[in-house]
């Protein structure tokens, strides 16, 4: 079996963390707030506003963390995605928003952020095909 | 104008060594993802990368990267 090379190892131990701890986090915020339903107090509220915003925290420095791991190749594949899917979800928001005020119609927030990360894993995929 | 492609003598030199690409990525300490992307000329490294790849096949950087000959 070929060995893994210790880069790609290190990126996918700091991948493993940020997926636990992401779990971890949302599933502790969940179980807070189910407590919070059935015995409402301040300090509970307290405690799931606390670990709701400790997520994106957590997530961002972790996600950092791995980006800094990554090897100039990785990083270049990244950035670039990054920016194509933060360009397009730009795009995407504003024809959203003149689709909603011309149609009618409401387009749920959530899409905008299915359609970056799309965007985003495709540009990962093209590019390294690409090159 | 564009600017002429680059091609590298990575590969020959790799398998010369006996060398596999994740043997070749853990000493450069990079993905095997990107020896692969060098390798068939997708990616060109930046100067320190190329400097420790010249370092490690024992061969000067003009021997490793060459542009890419042009047809008349």
């Amino acid at each position: 079996m070929t060995p893994v090379p210790s880069r790609e190892r290190r990126v996918n131990r700091t991948m493993q963390t940020f997926l636990t701890t992401t779990l971890l986090i949302t599933v502790i915020a969940l179980l807070v707030r189910g407590l919070k339903v059935r015995f409402p107090s301040d300090f509970l509220n307290g405690m799931e506003l606390g670990l709701l915003a400790a997520l994106p925290v957590g997530m961002g420095v972790l996600l950092y963390r791995a980006y800094r791991q990554l090897d100039e190749y990785g990083q270049r594949l990244q950035e670039r995605a990054a920016g194509l899917a933060f360009l397009l979800s730009m795009v995407a928001t504003m024809v959203g928003y003149w689709v909603q005020t011309l149609a009618g119609v409401q387009i749920p927030l959530w899409t905008v952020y299915v359609f970056g990360l799309l965007v985003y894993s495709v540009s990962v995929q093209l590019q390294k095909r690409a090159g | 104008m564009t600017p002429d492609a680059v091609r590298n003598a990575i590969r020959d030199l790799r398998t010369s060594l006996g060398w596999t690409q994740a043997d070749l990525a853990e000493r450069l300490d990079v993905s095997r993802q990107t020896v692969n992307a060098l390798e068939t000329g997708k990616y060109d490294p930046s100067l320190p990368l190329a400097f420790r790849l010249s370092k490690l096949l024992s061969k000067p950087i003009e021997e490793l990267f060459f542009p890419e000959p042009q047809g008349d």
